[in-house]
């Protein structure tokens, strides 16, 4: 997969995690593997990229005696999903046009 | 591998991210392999799941944001990029250029402030030297004049050792701030160089011995101060008993003019004056302060007569005190008789000249004045040519008659009246050229050229004498006056 794509599918698949609610590294990564292909080396450059752009927020709690780093969504995160399904509702109706042979 | 073992690999392997940046990705690991621990694994079990560390480590590096992949370009890029922009934009290479001269002249003026301060307290402990030298010359003869010239080499010392300590210091806190420019400068170019922040500013505090050396200096100091104040005390503080004027060296020696065709003079502080006598000898007199008798030679008909100070004024000055503010100045005469068949060469270096009422009987006698600083002048004097040279003083020529007459000078003006001459040069650069030639301005070749003043004179290109007159910041007024 292209490298510009599968990072964008990447940070929709990371955000959707967060829709049900406030998760961590390890939880992430065990509710997107299924789904995509994701290690822990990609995961953490993706997590700073959102909260860098504020798709993100972040915040420590304390869990058995050490702290674990909780990510949550904020709003502008939800505006990235929508944008990103919006897109990929355009990119449907392209992929269809394209495997009909150029009908409508 | 365990957890421990795994972090600090990929700390290693992760230095060349910032340390932010290194820190979260370590929080991160941790995290995650408590959690697998968490989640029924084995501390080696969890670190496995991660994969390979080297994978790992490559994967963040190529994944990082591009400030830490600019941070990892090398430096030779990073040259190779600046120069590309100073090639490719003019107004880098005068940013570059100005740059480097504010960094040139900034070592430039640290390095002369540090050398020359250390020269001053080098010349301070030379001075001890010196005050010794003068108290084993004077402690016989005159105890206060001994003990203040001791105590001002001893205060001289204890002022070089302080001065030693402060410039050592001052030093290195230059060299501080050069190292703390230089970094933000090149935290401009190279965003990722060490934060100048990070470098200890405010040199460290003297060390002991330092501390000490400038304690024992400070008390070699106020001796030197008690003891030149004993001896001040001793003379009862008439400062002229401590500081005996130089020796004086006075003297005349008589010639017949037979004898003599050219006379040279040399002195470095003397005035020479050159006066007519009545009783047709060459008389020779000077008074000047020196230890040393001067030298005169009698040779080929040529006197040459010399103020001697090289050595013995060094000597002299020992014996008067090092620390001895008198300076000597003082003249030397030459009375000749009217008529004379003479060269002269006069020859000073911080005295006047002055010349007055002689005259020649050899057609092609020649006359040299030199000096650097002081005054030249001629009165009612006839020679074959006269040469005349100065850098800081003025030229003044009365009732002069020669064939040929050069006067040169830098900040010198040129005054003169009732010249008769054939052949005449004057050049200043800041100063005026004035005055009256006796004859028909027919009869001269008139040259004249001034950059910055006036001109009474128009240049004019026939004639068969001439007079040339030159000067950068004067005016130039000639006239003729027939007779």
């Amino acid at each position: 997969l292209d490298t510009q794509i599968k990072r964008g599918l990447l940070d929709a698949c990371v955000l959707a995690a967060l829709r049900s609610g406030d998760s961590y590294g390890y939880k992430i990564i065990q509710d997107v593997s299924p789904v995509v292909e994701i290690s822990e080396s990609t995961l953490y450059p993706i997590l700073k990229r959102l909260e860098a752009t504020g798709a993100l927020s972040s915040y420590s709690v304390e869990h058995n005696g050490r702290l674990r780093k909780y990510y949550s969504l904020t709003e502008q995160g939800q505006t990235r999903i929508n944008e990103f399904l919006h897109d990929f509702n355009q990119i449907l109706k392209i992929y269809n046009y394209v495997a009909k042979g150029g009908q409508q | 591998m365990n957890k421990k073992q795994f972090l600090k690999a990929l700390n290693r392997r992760l230095r060349k991210l910032t340390n932010p940046e290194r820190a979260g990705y370590i929080d991160f690991y941790s995290e995650l392999i408590d959690d697998n621990i968490e989640n029924g694994k084995s501390e080696e079990e969890a670190v496995a799941m991660l994969g390979n560390i080297d994978d790992i480590a490559v994967r963040i590096l190529s994944e990082t944001t591009s400030d830490a992949a600019k941070s990892s370009l090398s430096m030779g890029t990073k040259t190779a990029i600046l120069i590309a922009l100073f090639l490719g934009s003019p107004i880098w290479v005068s940013l570059l250029a100005a740059l480097f001269a504010v960094v040139v002249s900034l070592l430039a003026a640290t390095a002369a402030i540090i050398v020359s301060l250390f020269a001053a307290s080098f010349a301070l402990a030379i001075a001890l030297i010196g005050g010794i030298v003068s108290f084993a010359f004077l402690v016989s003869s005159n105890m206060p004049a001994a003990l203040f010239q001791l105590g001002a080499g001893i205060l001289s010392l204890g002022l070089s050792v302080l001065l030693f300590f402060a410039t050592l210091a001052l030093s290195k806190l230059l060299i501080h701030l050069l190292k703390y420019i230089f970094i933000a400068l090149r935290k401009r170019f190279f965003s990722k160089v060490k934060s100048p922040a990070k470098i200890s500013h405010a040199p460290a505090a003297h060390s002991k011995t330092a501390k000490r050396a400038t304690i024992i200096a400070a008390i070699v100091a106020a001796i030197g101060i008690i003891i030149v104040f004993t001896s001040l005390a001793a003379a009862d503080f008439k400062i002229g008993s401590i500081m005996p004027a130089a020796k004086v060296i006075t003297g005349e020696k008589i010639y017949n003019p037979a004898e003599i065709e050219s006379i040279s003079i040399e002195s470095a502080t003397c005035d020479i004056n050159v006066v007519p006598c009545g009783d047709n000898q060459i008389h020779i007199s000077y008074e000047y302060r020196s230890s040393k008798e001067p030298i005169f030679e009698l040779s080929n008909k040529r006197l040459a007569f010399e103020t001697d100070y090289l050595f013995a004024d060094i000597i002299q000055r020992f014996k008067t005190g090092f620390f001895s503010w008198s300076s000597s100045d003082g003249f030397i005469t030459i009375h000749l008789p009217e008529t004379v068949y003479c060269d002269l060469e006069l020859n000073t270096t911080n005295g006047n000249i002055t010349l007055e009422g002689f005259a020649s009987s050899n057609k092609n006698s020649i006359i040299e004045c030199d000096t650097t600083n002081g005054d030249i002048s001629l009165t009612n004097i006839s020679a074959g040519s006269i040469e005349i040279d100065l850098t800081n003083g003025d030229i003044t020529l009365l009732n002069v008659s020669a064939e040929t007459l050069s006067a040169d000078g830098v900040n010198t003006d040129i005054l003169f009246d009732k010249l008769t001459v054939f052949d005449i040069s004057f050049d200043s650069t800041n100063g005026d050229i004035k005055g009256s030639i006796n004859g028909s301005i027919n009869d001269y070749k008139i040259s004249v050229d001034t950059t910055n003043g006036n001109t009474n004179i128009p240049g004019k290109k026939t004639g068969k004498y001439s007079v040339e007159a030159d000067t950068t910041n004067g005016d130039i007024a000639i006239s003729f006056t027939e007779s």
